[in-house]
């Protein structure tokens, strides 16, 4: 009899939290790990938007960079996709060509607060599909105490400049002039650089891989050229933008590109190396290349969501945009505002280091948002890592990837 | 005594209906992921991997006139076989040693073992910390030295990072190949080896004519167990060099991984798996038809 009774209760307050779980709408958030603070940061805001809102249940997904394409294709066509989820802005395409990616339609109140330009890389044919979440541009980072001893009064502007200057700190001994990247990621941007400051472009003016031009071919030969000449360090193709990071760290490497996220690490790991900040050398025209990563709302159609959660899941993406919940996440990251309200918070305005890097948005290039985007990016940095190698003449091996690159772009 | 070949019938069916469960789900389990493997090998897909009707031969088309995925498949064979084969030889040595009334046996055996505990990429970021080019103990040794006058970049050229991935691959398979090897040493009755010295056989002659053969089920388990582990590796170069530089370390299942989850090429990289699959396949069934013919002759 006891037992019964204990059964029928088990069974009720069974059924009582299936019926509390079912009338709590839950949205899941996919986010990406910039650094060991972002998880505590998303979850922190959820816990104080579900105080707000106790009918909503906010659950949070992390991922590397690393995986996070990889999990979101497998989630999408499980129809299990997170109902907000920050992406590599290069994957936009991609999904909306696949009708999976969902329109958002924001009262003005709200994209107003945006600085426009990083909500261009997200609006595709006039449509907003995202929001910017994280903003950076690339800058020059030299070490000022090599530079003193090399004799160099400031940082080089120009192609002739940033190859005197490098040449000049490679004599010093065990250090090297200036750091170029030729493996893993972003390999094939390192490239670009110079590629924007010759005045080319990755897309032609005919639609065309940009590989054709002059400026391709000049940019490739000048790099070559500071690998012959040993103005850079040495193995190019083993080292990682990291692998430069680290070496700049040591003191060891009088410059290379990066971008804003070095100033707390330079903070955390080498408070000791004095380092400036300067714009891109360029040959005709200055450049600097800006990203946004994009955080942007998966269709119900993948991700099984009821209007009510649509809703909600939008309410919560309002709310992470809050200046409150921006100027911490900035700070936090090190990358650039992308609201106006947290470009004027005192601790942006003041930070000279940062502002460096405010300082070259006007000249910013954003990669074009382009389908098949990875295997363009794939076959440049094929194609750089054979010529860096000496196993390709430059001329002969842009002629090859951009015919390869054009097959590519016309696949879409 | 009566053996389950001799069962009743209805005694046989109920062990049949006992096994079902577990029979049906090991099917589903390694089946599933076949069939959906072949579908998507034969179909086109879209950028989110979805099916998008069906592609004929095209995607192998695609892949076996792409001179990267040729190229890696040749590594591929190389990678296997230098791995598996110095893996076997040295394994073979130690187990020799092992199985000696050694001091301190024991303590060389467990030393044996913690490799096999910790994770490979974990061993492989150690390695790659020790081979670095900038901050890496060898380079940096030999140049405090005047060895060399610039950092050596293992990782900076296809063919060396190939042999640092191959180095490791030897490292981490040891342990479980000398493990079953000292096992089948043990195996041997004690008598055959004592008879063979009573008939004058030693050193090579004991090994080659009677150990070796003794040892062949054990062999054969290393070698299929290792050729499909070490075809299928994907942890040691993609932490390594993710293939590169300029495709010059890529193994198959590296390219398939980039095809799949970079390109969004989901039906070349099924066609891919199929491929290697395949492969895989004939290869085992080869070993245990070897294995069993000696076993029977």
């Amino acid at each position: 009899m006891k037992r019964r009774h204990s059964l029928v209760m088990t069974l009720g307050l069974g059924l009582a939290l299936v019926l509390g779980l079912a009338s709590a709408s839950t949205v899941t958030v996919e986010i990406a790990q910039y650094s060991p603070a972002t998880k505590p940061f998303f979850e922190s805001a959820a816990k104080a938007f579900m105080q707000q809102h106790p009918d909503i249940k906010i659950n949070i997904q992390e991922s590397s960079w690393d995986n996070l394409h990889q999990v979101l294709v497998t989630d999408i066509a499980a129809k299990k996709a997170p109902d907000i989820s920050i992406i590599g802005t290069r994957w936009l395409p991609e999904y909306i060509s696949s009708n999976v990616a969902m329109p958002l339609t924001l009262p003005s109140s709200f994209t107003d607060r945006f600085i426009p330009a990083f909500l261009g890389p997200s609006s595709i044919g006039g449509q907003l599909y995202g929001l910017p979440w994280a903003a950076s541009d690339r800058a020059l980072i030299y070490n000022k105490a090599l530079f003193q001893q090399a004799g160099i009064q400031s940082p080089p502007k120009t192609w002739d400049e940033l190859q005197t200057d490098a040449a000049k700190i490679a004599k010093l001994p065990g250090r090297y002039g200036f750091g170029l990247q030729g493996s893993q990621i972003e390999t094939d941007v390192y490239y670009y650089y110079f590629l924007w400051g010759a005045g080319g472009d990755i897309v032609g003016p005919n639609g065309n891989s940009g590989l054709h031009s002059q400026a391709a071919s000049e940019a490739l030969t000048y790099l070559k050229g500071l690998i012959d000449a040993k103005d850079v360090e040495p193995n190019v193709t083993g080292n990682t933008r990291e692998d430069l990071r680290t070496l700049f760290g040591q003191g060891r490497l009088g410059m290379f590109i990066y971008l804003p996220p070095i100033i707390g690490w330079m903070k955390d790991n080498a408070p000791n190396v004095d380092y400036g900040i300067a714009a891109l050398p360029y040959k005709t025209t200055p450049v600097t290349y800006a990203v946004t990563d994009t955080i942007m709302m998966f269709k119900p159609s993948v991700t099984g969501a009821s209007d009510q959660q649509v809703k909600d899941a939008q309410s919560f993406l309002e709310y992470i945009f809050s200046t409150e919940n921006r100027v911490t996440y900035n700070k936090q990251e090190g990358f650039l505002p992308v609201l106006q309200s947290v470009a004027k918070d005192p601790y942006f305005t003041n930070n000279e280091k940062l502002n460096a890097f405010v300082e070259l948005l006007p000249t910013a290039k954003f990669a074009p948002i382009i389908p098949n985007w990875e295997k363009i990016a794939q076959t440049t940095t094929t194609m750089l890592q054979n010529v860096y190698l000496g196993k390709a003449q430059p001329q002969a091996a842009l002629d090859s990837a951009a015919s390869d690159i054009d097959k590519i772009l016309q696949q879409q | 005594m009566q053996t389950s070949r001799h069962a009743p019938q209805s005694e046989q069916a109920f062990a049949y209906l006992l096994l079902a469960p577990a029979f049906l789900l090991a099917i589903a389990v390694v089946g599933y992921p076949i069939v959906n493997t072949v579908i998507t090998a034969f179909s086109k897909t879209n950028a989110v991997g979805q099916l998008a009707g069906s592609a004929g031969l095209g995607n192998f088309h695609t892949i076996f006139t792409d001179p990267v995925f040729l190229a890696a498949l040749w590594r591929t064979a190389l990678w296997t076989l230098w791995v598996v084969g110095l893996t076997t030889v040295i394994s073979m040595l130690l187990a020799l040693i092992l199985y000696e009334d050694l001091r301190g046996r024991r303590v060389f055996q467990l030393i044996l073992l913690i490799p096999w505990a910790t994770s490979v990429t974990m061993t492989t970021v150690a390695w790659m910390w020790t081979i670095n080019g900038q901050v890496g103990l060898i380079s940096n040794t030999l140049q405090v030295w005047g060895l060399i006058p610039e950092p050596l970049g293992f990782l900076a050229y296809g063919p060396s990072a190939l042999v640092v991935a191959i180095a490791i691959g030897i490292v981490v398979s040891i342990p479980f190949t000398t493990s079953v090897l000292v096992s089948g040493l043990h195996s041997i009755p004690t008598e055959i080896l004592e008879a063979g010295v009573l008939d004058g056989a030693f050193g090579w002659a004991r090994f080659r004519y009677l150990i070796l053969p003794m040892l062949g089920p054990f062999l054969t388990i290393t070698l299929v167990i290792n050729l499909i582990n070490v075809f299928n590796s994907f942890p040691i170069i993609w932490t390594l060099t993710q293939g590169g530089p300029a495709h010059g370390s890529e193994v198959v299942v590296t390219y398939l991984f980039k095809t799949a989850f970079r390109f969004n090429e989901f039906g070349q990289a099924a066609a891919m798996s199929l491929i290697t699959f395949i492969i895989l396949l004939v290869l085992s069934i080869a070993f245990s038809i070897q294995t069993m013919r000696t076993r029977l002759s």
